[in-house]
């Protein structure tokens, strides 16, 4: 693209919007890299015109309950290596939480770091994918997974095993407070 | 205003619904209300069929979720299905194979609609990745060119008072979004399907 061409930008969007200049479609007649500049402008707008209409929210809600909410496990607290009160204040200490799954127990190890905490474990003897959010953290073969989160109330996962059960296990500052 | 996903997001939404996640499911309807209410609605349709057409698509990917190869072939499967859905419904409400389609045979007919179902998959499919890409565009250009080009028609003092722009400046400022958008659908391989 030369110099002309980029001078020309504004008035191509003119023309891709019908609004003639000879002197452009002059040029564009010309210039292949303009000509086709002027083209994909046009297919642009002509996508745009495509009327878009949003749903009712009762019909987005109709759509949405086709898939019941499946009745998950929740994790729940064994024991951990120090209290709520200890793990907020702590500056330098990693502690541990034991849950029962109900696919087997797992031991998280959380660990300081400059940034928030490292959250540690291994998977019980299951295949399960381990998802915080939208995101998906893999195990490697022996089943050890880690993730980083800002904060203790920031640790929550869910774990999918292969036939589709779902297992939340809770934030740590969820799991301590329920042991008192 | 609507922030569309990434095709990598829509690719573990899917992944995650086909384990039965519902919270995954009722992203995935949100994310595509508009794609799929907007095909019956620009066949014609009142609200009530537009909301059986609606119903009827996501049920047809509830049963099909091992079927969608992949998320972004989502977008299409969903719009083919709508518009064949919407095509029925108006057939039926139309009682169709009577005088009003003329010399057509129920064969030329399923072609017919086959082929407008194609055609309407296509623009959508471009309108739903056009609208993405406005939507992950940074604030100025994609609250610009959505007022410019996919709401109704406003003059320019309308639009710079709505968005708080001098008149003067919305058009190099157009310009410049458009170019932005430009080099990032060309980047997608938007042009020319």
């Amino acid at each position: 693209m030369n110099k002309r061409c980029r001078e020309l930008s504004e008035a191509l969007i003119a023309l891709a919007e019908g609004r003639s200049s000879a002197e452009v479609a002059e040029h564009v007649a010309h210039c292949g890299a303009c000509a086709k500049r002027l083209a994909e402008y046009r297919e642009m707008l002509e996508v745009g015109r495509v009327r878009a209409f949003a749903a009712p929210q009762e019909v987005i809600a109709r759509a949405q309950a086709i898939m019941p909410a499946k009745q998950g496990r929740v994790a729940t607290f064994l024991r951990s290596s120090l209290s709520l009160a200890g793990a907020r204040a702590a500056t330098t200490i990693d502690f541990q939480i034991v849950v029962e799954t109900g696919l087997g127990q797992l031991r998280l190890m959380y660990v300081r770091t400059e940034s928030g905490w490292d959250v540690m474990g291994r998977l019980p003897n299951v295949e399960a994918t381990i998802e915080r959010g939208d995101s998906q953290i893999t195990a490697d073969e022996s089943g050890r997974f880690q993730f980083a989160a800002e904060n203790l109330q920031d640790t929550a996962f869910t774990l999918w095993t292969r036939d589709g059960e779902r297992v939340d296990v809770p934030s740590a500052e969820d799991l301590l407070t329920s042991e008192r | 205003m609507s922030i569309f996903l990434e095709g990598s997001d829509v690719e573990r939404l899917v992944a995650r619904c086909r384990k039965q996640d519902s919270e995954a499911w009722a992203k995935l309807v949100t994310e595509f209300q508009a794609l799929v209410y907007s095909i019956p609605r620009r066949y014609g349709l009142g609200e009530d069929d537009a909301a059986d057409v609606f119903q009827n698509t996501f049920q047809a990917l509830f049963k099909n979720l091992d079927r969608i190869e992949s998320g972004q072939a989502l977008p299409k499967w969903l719009a083919v299905t709508a518009a064949r859905e919407a095509m029925r419904l108006k057939r039926v409400s139309k009682r169709t194979l009577s005088t009003e389609d003329g010399p057509l045979g129920l064969d030329e007919l399923v072609a017919s609609e086959e082929a407008s179902a194609e055609a309407e998959a296509i623009r959508s499919d471009a309108g739903y990745r056009l609208r993405r890409a406005i939507g992950a565009m940074q604030a100025r250009c994609r609250d610009l060119l959505t007022v410019l080009y996919l709401e109704e028609e406003e003059s320019y003092a309308v639009v710079g008072e709505r968005l708080g722009m001098p008149v003067g400046a919305i058009g190099p400022t157009r310009a410049r979004c458009l170019e932005k958008l430009r080099k990032t659908l060309e980047a997608q391989q938007f042009f020319g399907k």
